[in-house]
C-alpha cells in the first residue's frame, strides 16, 4: 500500500437542475476536478462512478461510459458503475483510493451524481425503496422515514429523547446551509416550524427528512508524485473503510445502532492509527435528523446515548467539541443519492484546505461516513491535511 | 377478538435448529438447506413501530398504516403490522390478532394485549 492523496475536487450546487441531464452534471464535478489536480486525462487510470437510481428515474445505464466518453477519456480507462444505495459514492471512492493505493494506477476519477427532482415524490420514494429488503420487509410495507420513526421510538426508550433534543440538529444543519453555497435549502428554523411539519413517519416530521436533489460531485485520487500538479494543498487519506451490515430491519437487534457504521469506524481508526477525539469535522450521512444522532454516536465521536444531547448543547456546532456536517448535510445541503458519498468528500477536503465557507478552525484531521439504505453498506474515510 | 394470540408458522432448520420467520434461501447459521415448519406462539413485545403517513406507490390506498418490530417470546424479531393507534410504548405486550395478505406474501397484525 502506498499514500493515497485528493489532488482535485468538483461539484455542482446540490438542489434543482431541470435542464441538465445527469450525465451532464456529472462531467462538470468531474471536469472541475480534473483541472483542479492539473492532470491529463491519460494519467487517470479508472474511472468510478457511484450512482443509485438512474435506471428507474433517468432511464438511463452504464453511465460510468457514458460519463467518460463526454469527458474525452481514453478507451483503455477502466470505467465502471458502483451500486450501494445511498453508500454508492462512497463506495465507488473506495474502490479508485484501492486501485491507487495498492499501485493498479497512479490517478483515479471519482464521480457520484444522481437527478431526481423532475420525478414525483411517489416515484422517489417507490425508487429509494429499491434499497430495501423487499423480498422480507418490503410487504410490511415499511419505508426509509419510517425506519428512522422505529429508530427514534427505540432510542427514546433506551436513553430518553425529546422532539426538541431532535430538532436541535435539523436547525444546525439547517443553519449550516445558509452558509454553503452549493447546499439545496438551507434555513433559518424555529423549533415551532420544525414541530408543526407534517408528520411523516410517526415522529418522524418533514423537516426530519432530507430532501430529493440534482447533483455531483468528484475527487481525482493520486499518488504522490502525481500530486505536484496541483496548486492546491494535497489531502491525504489515512484510511477507507467499507463494510456491510443487515438489510433486513428485524436482524437489526438494536435499533440504536448500525453495525456497519461501528465496524466500518472502527477499522478505519485502526487504519489511520488515531482514535476517535482526533477528528475535528465530520461529514456524517443524516439522511434523517435521527440518523445524525445514530451515527455520531456509531463513529464515535459522541458517547452513547448523547448524541441529542450534544447537539442540543451545540457541542456538535461549528465551534462545539467536534464539528458535525458544517456543510448542512443531506438534511440542508441536499442527498442527491450517489453523489451524496462523493460531496462529503469535497466537503471535508475544503475544510482541511482551510477554504470552506463554513470553516471548522484549524481543521487538520476530517472523517465523512455514507451508509446505505437499512445500514446494509457503509463507507467511512479519514482524511488529514498534508502540511 | 379472541383472547387467545393466533399462531405464527416459522421455519427451523433441520440442521441447526436456527428459527427463519419466512424460508430462507439457505440457513444463514449454517448454510443448512432443509426446514421444519414450526408453529410459534404470535405473543411478544414491542420493539418499536411508527405510523407510514407517505407510502410507497403500492400501499398508495392502505395509508395510513402503523409497522411495528415485534420480539416474539419464541426468540424470533419480526417486521409486520400493529393495529392504528394501538401502539403506547416500546415494551408492550403484543399478540397476533390475524394475517393479511400482501401480493404473495403474507403479515402479521398485532394488538397491544390488555390483561
Amino acid at each position: 500500500m502506498r499514500p493515497v492523496y485528493i489532488s482535485g475536487i468538483g461539484s455542482t450546487t446540490f438542489g434543482r437542475h431541470r435542464h441538465e441531464s445527469i450525465e451532464s452534471l456529472a462531467v462538470q464535478a468531474s471536469a472541475q476536478a480534473i483541472a483542479e489536480a492539473g492532470i491529463e486525462r491519460d494519467q487517470l487510470g479508472v474511472l468510478y462512478l457511484g450512482n443509485f437510481i438512474s435506471g428507474p428515474l433517468n432511464g438511463k445505464e452504464v453511465l460510468a461510459g457514458i460519463v467518460a466518453d463526454r469527458l474525452g477519456l481514453p478507451g483503455n480507462i477502466a470505467c465502471t458503475k458502483v451500486e450501494g444505495a445511498c453508500a454508492s459514492g462512497g463506495i465507488a471512492f473506495r474502490h479508485a483510493w484501492l486501485a491507487v493505493t495498492y499501485g493498479m494506477c497512479d490517478a483515479a476519477l471519482v464521480v457520484g451524481v444522481e437527478k431526481m427532482t423532475h420525478a414525483s415524490t411517489a416515484q422517489v420514494t417507490t425508487a429509494l425503496n429499491c434499497a430495501m429488503d423487499n423480498e422480507l420487509d418490503g410487504p410490511s410495507g415499511l419505508t426509509f422515514p419510517g425506519l428512522y420513526g422505529l429508530a427514534w421510538r427505540a432510542y427514546a426508550h433506551q436513553f430518553g429523547l425529546t422532539r426538541e433534543q431532535v430538532a436541535a440538529v435539523v436547525i444546525k444543519n439547517k443553519r449550516h446551509g445558509l452558509l454553503n453555497p452549493l447546499a439545496q435549502m438551507g434555513a433559518d428554523l424555529s423549533l415551532e416550524d420544525i414541530a408543526s411539519s407534517a408528520m411523516i413517519a410517526d415522529p418522524l416530521q418533514l423537516f426530519d427528512c432530507c430532501p430529493a436533489t440534482d447533483g455531483a460531485a468528484a475527487v481525482v485520487l493520486s499518488a504522490e508524485h502525481l500530486c505536484r500538479t496541483s496548486d492546491k494543498q494535497p489531502i491525504h487519506v489515512l484510511a477507507s473503510a467499507q463494510t456491510s451490515g443487515a438489510p433486513q430491519i428485524a436482524k437489526h437487534l438494536d435499533l440504536c445502532t448500525f453495525e456497519a457504521t461501528v465496524r466500518a469506524a472502527q477499522q478505519a481508526y485502526t487504519a489511520a492509527g488515531i482514535t476517535p477525539d482526533q477528528v475535528d469535522v465530520v461529514e456524517l450521512h443524516d439522511c434523517f435528523s435521527m440518523a445524525e444522532i445514530i451515527d455520531s454516536e456509531d463513529l464515535g465521536v459522541v458517547p452513547r446515548g448523547q448524541g441529542a444531547s450534544w447537539a442540543e448543547q451545540g457541542r456538535t456546532d461549528v465551534l462545539g467539541d467536534v464539528a458535525i456536517n458544517p456543510s448542512g448535510g443531506l438534511l440542508s445541503k441536499g442527498h442527491p443519492v450517489g453523489a451524496t458519498g462523493v460531496g462529503q468528500v469535497y466537503e471535508v477536503v475544503r475544510q482541511l484546505r482551510g477554504e470552506h465557507s463554513n470553516q471548522v478552525n484549524g481543521a487538520c484531521m476530517g472523517l465523512t461516513h455514507n451508509l446505505g439504505g437499512t445500514g446494509v453498506a457503509c463507507t467511512v474515510n479519514i482524511m488529514r491535511a498534508s502540511q | 377478538m379472541s383472547d387467545k394470540p393466533l399462531d405464527l408458522t416459522v421455519f427451523r432448520c433441520q440442521s441447526c435448529g436456527a428459527l427463519h420467520e419466512r424460508v430462507p434461501l439457505v440457513c444463514t447459521a449454517c448454510l443448512g438447506q432443509a426446514f421444519d415448519e414450526q408453529a410459534v406462539a404470535g405473543r411478544g413485545t414491542l420493539a418499536a413501530w411508527t405510523t407510514i403517513r407517505k407510502p410507497p406507490l403500492a400501499f398508495r390506498d392502505q395509508g395510513p398504516y402503523d409497522v411495528a418490530v415485534v420480539d416474539l417470546v419464541a426468540g424470533l424479531r419480526v417486521t409486520g403490522r400493529i393495529a392504528s393507534q394501538d401502539a403506547q410504548a416500546v415494551g408492550d405486550e403484543v399478540k397476533m390478532t390475524h394475517r393479511e395478505v400482501v401480493g404473495e406474501e403474507q403479515i402479521c397484525v398485532f394488538e397491544v394485549e390488555r390483561s
